[in-house]
């Protein structure tokens, strides 16, 4: 317990120390959109401190809270269908030979057929109901959670599988012992990989498929030609990206791997 | 599968052949191991010993001949550890009473108990496997294995990736487990020293097909034999014509071969 303790305080610096040079390295960002901006027609390019008073604004009257928690709401959904989905159908995949040849194929149709696409088809299949982005989420969000699930199970140490038929591991136990530690290690960056798409394609559908969420408000400021909204909705959704990845999956997956960083 | 179980408790094999498609790499295996008895099978590399040893911990399907294990828990040792790297030293060793069901408190207990035996203190066992030496982590396994309190142990080259010291050390643990609780051993080793120095009987296997050539009986307790007793042992089965043929040696010792008999052994 106390080795643990101790492993971990000495790992505590270089973890605050990446924080900071992430933080540096986006306010040298800032920086530059700044410099950019002073060349740049504001109508082209506004200033980031124009931007960010209007994301105030947009935060403080309360209507960016409600498009945000929509946007969230629906790709948190098609995420979250994914993430059970993938995850579960990418291991069974993985467990037989012939099912990952066969699925391949599959999922490579899947990466090819362009998310525009299935947008299109879902608007066909469910109109401007909450179903057009979550299912465009969940189709863009599969391919990946598929495939690391599925190599996850295929990569898993045949010794040590061995290992746990000699010993008479039931099945429950096979899976939470064996299973799942080994593949947890390839879906984690498969799911963050995935949440990142499932904001990027969610707010693309609302843009062109519903009446509300952040798609929407954003079709309303380009229509509007005001290129400060259009910018403070975009840092608004990246900014939420950012704090599901780093406040709640890093510290998840920092947690779960923790056997990984001890070696 | 022919596991079925007998009244006495013994491991008995009959005719049991195997083949991996088209090639053969055993046939006409007999083995008799009582409880409380210590067998080594010795063979060059390739000759089929771990193929034989997976058919009897049931991990392969028995293609040819019977195996009848009357022995109620058998437990598994490898040559490598193979240790689930995201557990902990003592995880690990419960971890086949939690495939039988052993509440937590009570596996960890008996985990607990088995590694003081071999000399693993806490802050080992807070550990993972890849903060443990490999020594560490032989003994973890060893005692993964004997925390089951097997009647049957099955040992697979278990110490051979070792040095001297940790062997012997590994040893000494194993022979005290067996005073503690006589079990059945099978053990593979392609030492002949290491099963000289530790088997009631030593059953020497040719290559290609796989097939056991002869025999050796040690009547004497294992935990008992001096060193001396054990080299000169190793020395007179090295003389032995049939064992240097299934080693790939060259013709038998040339001078007076040395009476096997008069340092113990007895040909089966
Ligand atoms: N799964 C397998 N498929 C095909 N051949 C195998 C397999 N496992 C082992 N063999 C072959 O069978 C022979 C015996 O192997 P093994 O039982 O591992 O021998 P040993 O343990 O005595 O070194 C070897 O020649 C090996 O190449
Ligand atoms: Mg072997």
């Amino acid at each position: 317990m106390i080795g643990v303790v101790r492993t971990w305080l000495r790992g505590l610096p270089a973890y605050l120390w990446g924080g900071w040079g992430a933080i540096a390295s986006l306010l040298l960002l800032l920086a530059g959109w700044e410099f950019a901006s002073q060349w740049l027609d504001p109508l082209a390019l506004p200033d980031p401190r124009t931007v960010l008073a209007t994301l105030h604004g947009l935060l403080t009257d309360g209507n960016a809270w409600s498009e945000l928690a929509i946007t969230g709401r629906r790709a948190l959904s098609g995420f979250a269908l994914s993430l059970g989905i993938g995850s579960a159908l990418g291991m069974l995949a993985g467990l037989s030979m012939t099912a990952s040849m066969m699925a391949r194929p599959w999922v490579t149709v899947l990466v090819g057929t362009p998310p525009i696409g299935w947008l299109v088809l879902a608007m066909l299949w469910f109109g401007a109901s909450d179903g057009t982005p979550m299912f465009t989420v969940f189709v863009a969000c599969f391919p990946p959670i598929f495939i690391g699930a599925m190599q996850g199970v295929r990569t898993l140490d045949g010794q040590l599988r061995e290992m746990a038929q000699a010993f008479a591991l039931p099945p429950l136990q096979r899976l939470f012992d064996l299973y799942l530690p080994h593949v947890l290690s390839y879906l984690f960056p498969a799911w963050i990989t995935a949440l990142g798409v499932s904001w990027k394609v969610v707010v693309m559908a609302e843009l062109l498929a519903t009446a509300d969420g952040v798609g929407a408000a954003l079709a309303v400021t380009r229509s509007q030609l005001d290129t400060a909204g259009s910018l403070a909705w975009i840092v608004a959704v990246v900014g939420a990206l950012l704090a599901v990845e780093y406040l709640l999956l890093e510290p998840v997956k920092r947690e779960v791997e923790r056997w990984r960083t001890l070696a | 599968m022919a596991h079925a179980g007998v009244n006495t408790a013994a491991l008995e094999l009959a005719g049991v052949g195997h083949a991996y498609g088209a090639r053969t790499v055993l046939s006409g295996i007999d083995l008799h191991l009582p409880a409380g008895r210590i067998h080594a099978l010795v063979g060059p590399s390739g000759c089929g010993k771990t193929t034989l040893l997976h058919l009897v911990a049931g991990l392969l399907p028995l293609q040819d001949g019977t195996i009848r294990n009357g022995f109620a828990r058998s437990a598994c040792m490898f040559q490598q550890p193979r240790l689930l790297p995201w557990k902990s030293a003592l995880d690990n060793i419960a971890l086949g009473l939690k495939a039988r069901g052993v509440p937590r408190a009570a596996r960890h207990a008996q985990a607990r108990d088995q590694a003081r035996r071999f000399g693993l203190d806490d802050t080992a066992l807070a550990q993972y496997p890849q903060q443990l030496s490999g020594g560490m982590q032989s003994r973890v396994a060893l005692a993964r294995a004997l925390v089951l309190a097997p009647d049957l142990l099955l040992l697979d080259e278990a110490f051979s990736a070792l040095d001297v010291g940790l062997k012997a050390e590994l040893y000494r643990q194993l022979l005290a487990e067996q005073a503690r609780r006589p079990m059945g051993v099978l053990m593979i080793t392609h030492d002949l020293m290491e099963a000289v120095r530790l088997a009631h009987a030593v059953w020497v296997m040719a290559p290609a097909p796989g097939r056991i050539a002869t025999g050796f009986r040690f009547d004497d307790a294992p935990a008992q034999r001096t060193d001396a007793q054990v080299y000169a042992r190793t020395a007179g089965l090295l003389e032995d014509a049939t064992v240097r043929a299934s080693f790939g040696l060259d013709a038998p010792a040339p001078a007076a071969p040395l009476a096997l008999a008069a340092v113990g052994g007895l040909r089966c």
